[in-house]
């Protein structure tokens, strides 16, 4: 399994990969469900082309981290929805700890930078 | 195929990867795509602009191809896609046929009249119960897919890999048994040098025959591993087409 910490060389991937772990935490999601939920819920600060969660989202599928599935739904047709597995919920909780970890260097960082 | 057939198409020629993953993918975004046009016209856009919006979001960035190839892409993989199905398809008709017929000819009778398991050094005993394990997982992915017909997509791979694993521990506990032996050869050579001779033939009669039955185990555990994985990837491959059944016209 890939190792939770925060990608300083690669923090744009990295940050998309908090936030879609994030949002599928809340229950399974399509891939325009999950970018519209990361937009609403960031108040379109995150707001990303959407043709960027593709990549994304088959890494973490093939590092078992989300697990896709795909259903028929009717007139709308075949969608593929994504969801949380037990190993991705571990890996989003060693994730967000870097992360936290991150933010709180990152602002020291800054108000030392300020004085 | 959908109102998005032409950035689809481009798409699908950046998209350098096998099937059925490469229709999956097209047939992920097409779906998306088509949930934000609707999305879009339901906020009040008209078609154009609605369908304008929607490719400026989806349409993914040169980059965001390359990283989806990297996904999906194997070492084994860019190898075999190097080859024309033609060619594939000609190669993999002959390397069964020469297995089969080798596995035959060569393994067949002495298996079946006794004399080679009964001649097998110490080696024989792992190797038989890893070729038990191997073709007892075998046969189970045999009945699950040929006969119980259970295509369930997120079981059929399942279990497959572990059989190309017994074929190659297979070859390694036969190869690794004769230079043991031929170690323990020169051992008691060094003790006995007058009967060296005949720890020499009878260390190349044990390994010969350990040899044999290792190899004839690690093909057939290969050749079933290849039936199978074929029959997987004509499952996917027709699960595919299906997916990709023309549902939506353009307008």
């Amino acid at each position: 399994m890939a190792k939770a910490t925060v990608e300083t060389q690669n923090l744009t991937r990295s940050c998309n990969e908090l936030l879609i772990l994030s949002a599928l935490e809340r229950g399974p999601k399509h891939g325009y469900e999950l970018a519209i939920d990361i937009e609403e819920r960031g108040a379109g600060i995150f707001g990303f082309k959407h043709g960027t969660l593709y990549p994304i989202l088959h890494k973490l599928e093939k590092n078992k981290l989300i697990c896709g599935a795909w259903s028929d739904e009717g007139p709308r047709g075949k969608r593929k929805s994504y969801e949380l597995t037990d190993r991705g919920r571990r890996y989003l909780g060693d994730l967000r700890t870097s992360w936290k970890a991150f933010s709180e260097r990152l602002l020291t960082v800054i108000e030392r930078g300020k004085s | 195929m959908t109102r998005f057939n032409d950035a689809l198409t481009r798409i699908a020629g950046a998209l350098a990867i096998p099937q059925p993953a490469r229709s999956r993918v097209l047939l992920e975004i097409a779906a998306d795509m088509e949930d934000m046009y609707q999305a879009c016209v339901s906020e009040g856009l008209s078609e154009d602009e609605a369908e304008q919006r929607t490719l400026e979001h989806f349409g993914p960035s040169d980059e965001a191809l390359q990283d989806l190839v990297a996904v999906h892409s194997t070492a084994v993989k860019r190898v075999l896609d190097g080859l024309s199905e033609q060619a594939r398809s000609r190669w993999e008709r002959g390397l069964l046929a020469v297995l089969v017929v080798f596995a035959v000819v060569v393994g067949g009778q002495p298996l079946i009249g006794g004399r080679l398991l009964s001649g097998m050094s110490s080696f024989a005993w792992p190797i038989l119960v890893f070729a038990a394990i191997g073709f007892l997982i075998g046969a189970t992915r045999i009945y699950s897919l040929f006969i119980k017909k259970d295509h369930d997509t997120r079981r059929l791979r399942s279990g497959l890999n572990p059989l190309i694993v017994f074929a190659i521990v297979e070859l390694l506990l036969g190869f690794g048994g004769a230079w043991v032996g031929l170690f323990l050869v020169v051992t008691r050579t060094l003790d006995d040098m007058e009967r060296s001779g005949i720890y020499l033939f009878d260390w190349m009669l044990k390994s010969s025959a350990t040899l044999c039955f290792s190899m004839i185990a690690a093909m057939l555990l290969a050749l079933t591993w290849m039936v199978l994985v074929a029959r997987v990837a004509a499952i996917e491959q027709a699960e595919a087409a299906l997916l990709l059944r023309p549902r939506i016209s353009k307008h």
